[in-house]
């Protein structure tokens, strides 16, 4: 990472400073650092040498970061809470996605869906269960990564997440002459080699790519 | 070149800012250039100074800002809103008092 001012993003990030201010700042100097390019060309100088004094007057990273960090408005507040917002908000997440079909399905299953799909839909929101807390899971890692923040949250908050997902139960009683159905959810407890699969994919983006494994 | 000169500046680059941004709507490169013009490269606001600022008195509400695409490339304008046309107004009259009074101690004979 040869430009400053990539790297001044990078350390704003880790300091902690929101995603839309350093972007902002960043953004603002760039064109200011073009500015001065073209200001120094006009007056002569070489392209190359033009950049390298319109950098020198920029100042290094650490010069242009410090004015960043002494204002605490900038402070980001995923990096004040990590925990809410990678793991608590992501596993709320994960518990709302996975409740709406059900009651959906309850709703459905007394209207208007045929008795044969009972079993069917029941097997889709089964398999809804292991593959939201994996995307969110990623999502969660991408959105930290994003934000250089550490990745232990969003990655504690989607095992948990994973666990979850395979401790859920659905049995449905399709119903038969005289006798009612029903749909139960229940906890139990989950099988070790869904949960294993899982967690290895939720770890996929730190293997591929590996400036991804900040683990803080 | 002129170097940028920390001591003496609390309060000044805020001052100034909203002085030259009551006269007419500026973007950060501009202001810059504007603040070594007036004051004779006497005042040299760091980069990593103005932008921190601007942006928080924008937060503050004493700056407004609009992007406009010029030559292809983005630019930030920023301009006075009615707050901050007051906060100038007393940080001006702050600044005359302090002026006249260290003008005032610095005129005088030393008692010593």
């Amino acid at each position: 990472m040869s430009d400053p001012i990539l790297l001044l993003k990078d350390r704003l990030l880790r300091a902690g400073i929101s995603l839309r201010a350093a972007s902002r700042y960043c953004a603002e100097l760039s064109d200011h650092r073009d500015d001065l390019i073209d200001h120094l060309q006009a007056q002569g100088m070489a392209p190359d040498a033009a950049r390298a004094e319109a950098l020198k007057r920029l100042g290094s990273p650490t010069q242009l970061a410090l004015p960043m960090l002494v204002d605490r408005r900038n402070r980001s507040l995923v990096a004040r809470w990590p925990m809410v917002f990678f793991a608590g908000l992501p596993l709320l997440a994960q518990a709302l996605a996975s409740a709406l079909p059900v009651v959906v399905f309850g709703f459905a299953a007394r209207r208007f869906l045929p008795d044969t799909r009972l079993p069917d839909v029941a097997s889709a929101i089964a398999l809804s269960w292991l593959i939201l807390p994996v995307a969110i899971g990623w999502l969660a890692v991408a959105a930290a990564n994003r934000r250089r923040c550490a990745l232990r949250w969003p990655l504690l908050g989607a095992a948990v997440g994973v666990m979850l997902g395979t401790a859920l139960q659905l049995d449905v009683v399709v119903p038969m002459a005289g006798a009612a159905g029903s749909i139960s959810v229940a906890f139990g407890l989950p099988s070790l080699l869904p949960l294993l699969v899982l967690l290895a994919l939720v770890l996929l983006p730190v293997y591929l790519r590996p400036h991804f494994g900040d683990l803080r | 070149m002129a170097q940028s000169n920390p001591h003496f500046l609390n309060g000044v680059p805020e001052l100034l800012v909203l002085r030259l941004l009551s006269d007419r709507e500026m973007y950060g490169y501009e202001l810059v250039q504007a603040i070594r013009d007036a004051t004779g490269d006497s005042i040299v606001l760091a980069e990593g100074v103005v932008y921190p600022m601007l942006h928080g008195l924008e937060r503050d509400g004493a700056l407004q800002s609009r992007r406009q695409t010029v030559a292809g490339r983005s630019r930030v304008y920023y301009s006075v809103t009615p707050a901050g046309s007051d906060r100038f107004a007393r940080l001006a009259e702050t600044w005359r008092e302090l002026n006249r009074a260290i003008g005032s101690l610095l005129g005088e004979p030393s008692r010593v």
